[in-house]
């Protein structure tokens, strides 16, 4: 049996953000708190909308693969990564491949990322009884899960994620990729093409705003988006804040994304007051201004990132902007 | 179609006495006389029907009365899954698909004299533990007519839903407006209501059996064990309250091991612990984990008892 006792996930911030907070700072493989954490990787600027506001609109912002690998990247970690879906037939193969990782990473004493839904940390192991330990981040107490049942979930997806060892990244460099991650995050309208249904970056404002005045959203749904939207924000002004002494003009930024927070926190959707008219109204036009406000936000982050040469994006090659495969 | 059918048929007509034969099962449904010689040796070799040809009136009959033709294919998992389709396809009720409710009635056939291939077909659902842990419960409580007792929220205008303990008689489950539904009445009322699986908090099948309904809707619904395993637990059970626990305990399905020690399945962990919170038992054998949380609710309860909660 392996238990890493010094791993506690929080919910906060999104879900894997805090799995991954919990999972790196008793491993040393970062220090500092959440918000910069969410900034570095990018996943602040992360923002999805079903059309019908579904609570699975906070993680579904891509392909998580592709979404987490260049956040990760730019904490100069390793990392691996191993998911799909539950229905294959080669599913119970890759199960033991997965937990064959996990096992190394736990005997490392690092903990792993894993898909509950939502993301949650496995922090531990027992060979005789065939169950790893996982942290959800609401309940102090672990969930247990059996060998056999690993990544079998209310989803039809599993996903698992472990880390290695560090790589020192110049963190004035870190900070303006972070920033072009989330240029790109608020220009890419959809992030999981052929699908429509979910929106991000500016696009989702709109998503946001239609579904509200839609009967047929979810509301308990359009709760959770907007808070999660509200802590993305906060955490956003916080990181600017604090980058502003390595990367300068980050102040006014970070001023913006205080606003749209306070804008939105002053009239987040509350209990069953939801139904009011009135009290929707208000959201909507706090979120036109939010919007606005982002976008100007986004105008100055592109002016910033004009200044500082790209070398990851600064040359295209042949088979353009997509990976050969 | 399959050949199914055919030897229902075939049997049927024996019951009834009609002596029938291969040409007979040929002309009725239509398929070739070596087919329907091939269905009857089906019968007789595989399905082992004690099947003799009276000359007399040229056809067959059972030798051995007591026979009965086996439930093929299907087991009884594969069946419960099949009635749970079934059930869900027929209370599909969005855009009013009148094709889809069909489905439903078709599937509802096989439930009876199905076929396990068509399994292969069927769309994934959605899997939760503890839904699947509360239908499995609450379906044996509707069979055993046991009274459960459990927390529910009942949602309130304009505040927190507030919970509430309560004591239901079980009638059956519906599934309808997407979600999952107890339909059971309160203990000593005669008018039943619906109660939404998702606000149910805990729930705990009581030995206190309540009497039967008048008309009586036995209509089975059962959870559909997909892909999760369930977790296996070791209970030595005490001897004096021993009623004879065969299938199941509280609920759970059970195995008998040896001597008092029964092996219990279950998918929700916190709702076997507050089983045996609640219950009668000797000794946890089996998992440390389990006995690990147990253990660790105990403390929790005495801790608060004693005011150093947190």
């Amino acid at each position: 049996m392996r238990l890493l006792e010094n791993i506690t996930m929080k919910r906060e911030s999104k879900s894997f953000v805090d799995a991954l907070h919990a999972v790196l700072v008793p491993a040393g493989l970062f220090s500092g708190p959440k918000y910069v954490l969410s900034g570095l990787t990018g996943m602040a600027f992360k923002f999805s909308v079903h059309e019908r506001l579904l609570p699975m609109s906070v993680s579904a912002y891509g392909q998580w693969g592709q979404e987490h690998a260049p956040g990760i990247d730019n904490l100069g970690l390793f990392t691996a990564y191993d998911a799909g879906r539950v229905r294959y037939d080669s599913f119970s193969n890759y199960q033991q491949g997965a937990l064959a990782m996990v096992k190394e990473s736990l005997d490392r004493g690092v903990g792993v990322i894993y898909w509950l839904p939502e993301f949650g940390v496995i922090h531990g192991y027992d060979e005789k009884e065939r169950i790893i330990y996982v942290q959800d981040g609401w309940s102090k107490e672990e969930r247990i899960v059996l060998y056999d049942n690993f990544g079998v979930n209310e989803t039809s997806l599993w996903y698992c994620q472990v880390f290695g060892e560090q790589v020192e990244v110049d963190s004035q460099q870190a900070i303006i990729e972070s920033l072009r991650m989330g240029l790109d995050e608020w220009q890419t309208p959809y992030r999981l093409l052929p699908d429509k249904s979910i929106a991000s970056g500016k696009l989702a404002y709109s998503y946001l705003v239609q579904g509200l005045t839609s009967p047929l959203h979810d509301k308990s749904g359009a709760q959770y988006i907007i808070n999660s939207f509200i802590t993305s924000r906060r955490e956003l002004a916080d990181y600017l804040h604090h980058a502003e002494s390595i990367v300068p003009d980050l102040s006014a930024i970070g001023d913006l994304y205080e606003q749209i927070a306070s804008e939105l926190a002053a009239v987040r959707l509350q209990g069953r007051d939801q139904e009011q008219k009135q009290a929707q109204g208000l959201l909507i036009r706090a979120l036109w201004k939010a919007e606005q406000l982002e976008d100007q936000a986004m105008q100055q982050i592109a002016q910033l990132l004009a200044r500082y040469p790209d070398p990851r994006r600064g040359w295209l090659p042949r088979w353009g902007a997509h990976v050969a495969r | 179609m399959s050949h199914m059918h055919r030897i229902q048929w075939f049997d049927q007509q024996i019951r009834a006495g009609t002596f029938p034969n291969s040409g007979q099962l040929a002309e009725r449904f239509e398929i070739s006389r070596r087919q329907a010689q091939r269905d009857i040796e089906y019968m007789e070799v595989s399905l082992r029907a004690p099947l003799q040809y009276v000359a007399r009136h040229r056809g067959y009959r059972y030798e051995d009365d007591s026979f009965v033709l086996p439930h093929l294919y299907i087991t009884e998992d594969e069946n419960r899954v099949l009635k749970y389709l079934a059930h869900r396809y027929r209370a599909y009720n969005y855009e009013n698909r009148e094709d889809i409710r069909r489905i439903g009635e078709l599937l509802e056939r096989f439930t009876d004299e199905g076929e396990g291939e068509l399994l292969e077909a069927l769309p994934a659902f959605k899997v939760n533990p503890r839904h699947m842990q509360y239908i499995e419960l609450l379906d044996h409580a509707i069979r055993e007519r046991s009274v459960v007792r459990l927390l529910y929220a009942f949602p309130q205008q304009g505040s927190p839903d507030e919970v509430r303990e309560i004591t239901l008689c079980p009638l059956r489950l519906v599934f309808s407006y997407g979600e999952d539904q107890l339909l059971a009445r309160l203990e000593g009322e005669a008018a039943a209501t619906s109660y939404s699986l998702e606000r149910m908090q805990q729930l705990e099948v009581t030995a206190h059996v309540f009497a039967a309904e008048a008309e009586g809707d036995s209509r089975v619904y059962s959870g559909l064990r997909q892909q999760l395993k369930p977790f296996q637990a070791k209970l030595r059970l005490s001897e004096d309250s021993q009623q004879p626990v065969i299938f199941s305990w509280k609920g759970y399905a059970t195995r008998h091991l040896q001597d008092d020690v029964y092996e219990i399945e279950f998918f929700d962990v916190d709702q076997l612990v507050t089983q045996l919170l609640a219950s009668d038992w000797t000794e946890l054998l089996e998992p440390s984990w389990l006995q690990k949380k147990v253990a660790d609710r105990c403390r929790k309860v005495l801790e608060r008892l004693q005011g150093r909660g947190e």
